[in-house]
This record gives structure tokens, sequence and C-alpha cells, in this order.
């Protein structure tokens, strides 16, 4: 499935029941909490979210506005594509599916190109 | 009543004209089929309208006269096995009456056909066969005709498409070469012609209108490009910039053949030490916490890596990793030309080339330092650098420029190049902290494609291979934790990065 494809099947509001019957056959690599870092400001935090290489995202200030750290938010990212690079790392294409704990809903997603690998990630987004 | 047909014969085709007549009935036509060429010479050449008499002409004729087709003789189907009288005709006695056509009552074809002998049953088949073969032979002379037409179509446009790709090749370099079958096609021609290698623009900056920014190149020397974002600030980034030092570079044909013998120039009209300055944020911003900084942490790429891509390195490190353990400081990406292998046999055989460019580079590494000098003296310079990107430093250092931390990390330089006698055992004095990490795991880079292009082992595979005379030198076997020439963004390297870093803070 490649990126387009599986936006596609996005929507804002839809359950996290019915994002994992549409996103069934797509790779789930890690779940993250939005959450501030331990040590940090929720500013610096936020900006640290944003520095993730986000290609798109939607709503467009999803991240850099509407999010709320307050552990709440969970991101479910599914790989989409891995471009291998001669002496580099490799390029993961994901997308970030942002889900709303509480009332069980999709708020938005990003689309984001990664040099890191996931298993690097660590549990905050 | 008399009809004149006007026949305009051009003075080539009248051997055409002659056949006209060939299958023509009557007392004058046939004369005339039987002088190819001469029938009429003077009419023709001149296009004066040859008239003949009228009734003279059968219904055959006068098709294949107004039809403009050499071959018009396969328009016939009119065969008369009656002998026909000759009439001769001298076309040097143009004194001569010339024959005339006359059809000027076309209502009344019994008139001409009345001339005519029935066919019998024979006759009549025979005619039938005779036009089906000429129609025949008509079709099949068409269809060659048409394929003549596509071959040399085709010929044409393969001969266009081949000059315009080989005029593109030689002037564009790799500008042109796009997508991976062109790359490879095109790629291996520039090997043994020579091309060019185009320098990649930086995407999301434009040039900077802001006056003030250009008492900040140094003087006497080429002046410096400034350029800002298009990019909104990230509240709580960390201010950051981007020096580029990337050229155009130019190969030398049937010089790069071989790794050995890859030879590149940076292109006419460029200085080693050229130097553009792309801010991330509002450039009086960045000037400003320069001032105030002690330190500035800088993240030099190595081999294979595009201008944009080059800008991952400072990104995950300072701007998402570092901040994650309470590190924050300004920045700056280091981008050069470390991806001179323009082809996808040069990537990973060309490691030669890129070293060339790496020790052509060093001088804008020495600019940059000056540019951040001239705005704050004190400020202490912290290279991070992977792979091939450690021989911009070590070569900047050696010429005399100072830095603070230098880190490596997989450093692709000969395990002896630090030692007494080595290759840049200089640089070690303007050092003031040296890290250098190494890793066994990776075969495929250190020891297959380094061990190829350098008949050496790197610092980076094997740690050194004697004693480096420096008083604050730290090597750390990192086998443990990278796994791969690329596995340089897991959390034990950044603890690494940011300890060491965080001494100047």
């Amino acid at each position: 499935m490649d990126v387009q494809e599986a936006v596609s099947k996005l929507k804002i509001g839809m359950t996290k029941a019915e994002l994992d019957k549409a996103f069934k056959k797509v790779t789930l690599i890690k779940v993250r909490t939005v959450n501030i870092r331990p040590g940090i400001t929720e500013e610096q935090s936020r900006a640290i979210s944003s520095s993730q290489g986000f290609e798109e995202v939607h709503p467009e200030d999803l991240v850099t506005k509407q999010l709320v750290f307050d552990g709440n938010t969970k991101v479910y990212s599914y790989l989409v594509k891995t471009v291998k690079k001669f002496a580099n790392p490799d390029r993961t294409t994901y997308i970030a599916v942002f889900v709303d704990q509480k009332t069980d809903r999709v708020i938005g997603w990003g689309i984001l190109e990664d040099i890191m690998n996931p298993k690097d990630w660590d549990e905050f987004f | 009543m008399l009809m004149t047909i006007a026949v305009y014969m051009d003075a080539t085709k009248n051997g055409s004209g002659a056949q006209l007549g060939a299958p023509g009935q009557g007392t004058s036509t046939p004369a005339l089929a039987q002088l190819p060429g001469a029938a009429l010479p003077s009419a023709g050449a001149q296009g004066i309208p040859a008239v003949l008499p009228s009734g003279a002409i059968p219904a055959a004729v006068s098709h294949a006269a107004v039809s403009p087709r050499k071959n018009a003789v396969f328009d016939g189907g009119e065969t008369n096995p009656a002998p026909v009288p000759s009439v001769p005709t001298d076309s040097a006695t143009p004194s001569k009456p010339q024959p005339q056509i006359n059809l000027t009552n076309p209502a009344k074809p019994a008139e001409a056909s009345a001339t005519q002998e029935k066919p019998g049953a024979f006759t009549a088949a025979m005619q039938t066969v005779g036009a089906a073969v000429v129609g025949a032979m008509r079709a099949v002379f068409v269809g060659l005709e048409k394929v003549v037409e596509g071959a040399a179509w085709v010929g044409k446009t393969v001969a266009e498409k081949t000059v315009s790709m080989a005029v593109e090749l030689f002037r564009d370099g790799t500008a042109f070469v796009r997508g991976p079958v062109r790359d490879a096609v095109l790629g291996v021609l520039s090997i043994p012609f020579g091309g060019k290698i185009l320098r990649e623009a930086l995407n999301h900056y434009f040039v900077s209108k802001d006056e003030k920014l250009k008492a900040l190149s140094a003087p006497g020397k080429k002046e410096m490009r400034f350029f800002e974002t298009d990019q909104a600030p990230v509240p709580g980034k960390p201010a950051s910039a981007v020096f580029d030092i990337r050229h155009n570079l130019t190969t030398t044909p049937l010089l790069n053949v071989m790794p050995h013998f890859s030879r590149i120039n940076i292109a006419k009209g460029e200085n080693p030490d050229d130097l553009d300055v792309c801010f991330n944020e509002a450039p009086a911003e960045f000037i400003e916490k320069l001032k105030s900084s002690k330190s500035l942490n800088v993240f030099v790429h190595g081999f294979n890596v595009g201008a944009n891509d080059s800008l991952d390195m400072r990104g995950t490190f300072a701007d998402i990793q570092f901040p994650k353990f309470q590190y924050f400081n300004i920045s700056a990406s280091l981008t050069w030309s470390g991806d001179a292998g323009n082809n996808l046999i040069s990537k990973p055989l060309f490691l030669k080339r890129s070293e060339q460019v790496a020790d052509m580079s060093w001088p804008g590494v020495a600019r940059m330092a000056d540019f951040t000098h001239g705005v704050n003296p004190d400020l202490v310079i912290n290279p991070t650098t992977h792979s091939l990107g450690a021989r911009l430093v070590l070569d900047a250092a050696a010429n005399g420029v100072k830095f603070g931390t230098v880190i490596l990390i997989v450093p692709a330089v000969d395990n002896d190049a630090l030692c007494p006698g080595g290759k840049f055992e200089k640089a070690l004095q303007n050092i003031d902290r040296l890290v250098v990490v190494y890793s066994r795991h990776q075969e495929a880079v250190f020891g297959a494609a380094y061990r190829l292009a350098e008949f050496d082992r790197a610092l980076g595979y094997t740690g050194p291979a004697g004693a480096i005379n420096h008083p604050n030198l730290q090597v750390i076997d990192g086998t443990d934790f990278i796994k791969s020439h690329s596995d340089i963004y897991n959390q034990k390297v950044i603890k690494i990065l940011v300890d060491n870093l965080r001494r100047y803070q």
C-alpha cells in the first residue's frame, strides 16, 4: 500500500476499531504517547515533535498547535516505505495517526520521512 | 465540342508522362506512350499545357493525367492487345504540331468509347486479372512506401534523440540524469567521456535581501551568499543554520573508468572556499545567538548524501535527540559534495572521487570558521562527523583551523592517518579534544568499498593502527552498539555526543 492509498482510508473522527480495519494490511511499527518529555517544557516537547520529518500534516496545525500534551493522545505509526541508501541510514516513510483515547477518535495524521530506525524511537512522540 | 485537359508535367517527371499513355487507345495517344520521356518535352519542361486531340484519350489516360502519381500505369485496366501504330515524334522539331486531346465535352463519353472494340470473354477475364494484379502491386508499393517512410522517421527520430541526449549529457551531467535507467546508461557513458556534476540546490531557502549580512563576508574574498528559509519558525527549537560548501564539479574524460583514476575538479568560476550561509530563522536572530554562545555544534555528513538529505544529520541529533537529554545549543549543518559518484555504478565504487572532493573542500570549512569567529571570536566550533566527513575537518585542522571537541563517528580515513607520520598528524595540534568511535560491523562499506578504494583499513573500522599523540583523546569501540556504517543515531552514540559536547556549554 502506498502513502496516498493509505491516507485515502483515513478520516478524522473514525474510531480506533475502524482504523485497525482500514490499516489491517499495513505494518504497525510503534505506538507512542504524546506527552511532555521528562526535564523539558511542553514548548520544547512540541518542538521535538515538530522537528520530526513531517512531509504533510492533517490538519495542518495539528502538531504545532492543536496537540495536547496530556498523555491522552496516542500515535500509531505505520510503515509505508523503506528506501535503502548505500553507506547511509535507510529512509523510512510512515504515517503517524493520532488517536484521542478519551473519545476513541482519530484527530489527525502526519506523513513522516525519517532516517531514525524505529527501534531507536522512544515511547514519546 | 472539345474539352481541353491541361497536362502539366514537370521535366523530371517526363518518364511518368510517357507511361500515362501506355494503355491508351486511338491514333495519337498511343504514340505518346512509346516515347518515354519525349512525349511532351517542351510542354512539360516549360510548364505549358500539352493539348491532345479530342476523343483520343481513354478514360484511363484521363484519370492518370489528373493523378499526380508516377505509377499511374497501375490505374490502367484497359489493355488493348491490338498493335498500336507508332507515330514518330521528334522533340527536336518543335515546328511539328503537338498532339491534342479533345475532351471538351465530357458529357459524351460514348464518343470516345465508340472507337474501342468490345472485349471478348477471355479479354475481359484477363482485364480483371490484370486489374487485380495491378491493384495488388499498387498496394504493395504503397505499403513499401509507408514502410520506407516509417523507417526514415524512426531513424531520424532516434538519431535526433541520440544527438540531443549526448549533447545534454556532456553539457549537463547529472542534472540531465533522471530516473534509474537513464541514470545507469548516461552515468556509465559519463565515466569514459566525462561530464559535469551539478550542485544540488537546497529546498526551502531563498536569497536574503538583508544588506547588513554582506558586512559579514570576509574582505578580499569572494562574497558569501546568504539565504533565509520559507519555513515557519518552531518555538522552543534551538537556533541553527546550514553552511553550504557544495560545488559544481567536472569529471575528466577517459580517466574515470576505474576508481583509482577518478579525477574530479571544481568547475571554472568557483573557488574552493566559496560559502553560502542558510539561516533556519531570521538571520539577525541566529547572529545574536552566535554572539552569545560559547560553542557551535557543526554536523558534517559522509559519503553519498545529497544536499537536502544532508540536513537530516543535524536535525536528528540537535533538534530531536539532544533536547531529550535537556541539551540545547546552536548548531549547523555543513553540506558538501560528498555524492560525487554521479551514477549507479560510481556511487558505490567512486568513494575515491568523493575523497578527492573532501580533500578539495576543506577551504570551505576554514571559511566557515572565519565567518563564525568574525561574529564571535571566542566561539568554540565542535564538529561531529560521519564517515568521509572526517576528512574535511581533519584537513581543515591540519591547515590551521582551530576546533574544540571533534567527534569522528566511524571515520573514513586510514587507520594510521592520525598516528605519527600519518596524513592528518598535524591536525591534532589544532583539536582540543578528539573522540573516535569505531565499529567492526561495517563489512560492506569499510570491509569492501573502502578497502578496494584505498587498499587500506579505515580508522572507523579497526580503530587507530598505533599510538596517537594527543593529550585529550578518547577512542571508543562501538562494535556492540553500531551494527552498521549507518547505525549512528542510536541512544549510545547520542549519549557520547551529548556528554562530550556539553563541555563547552
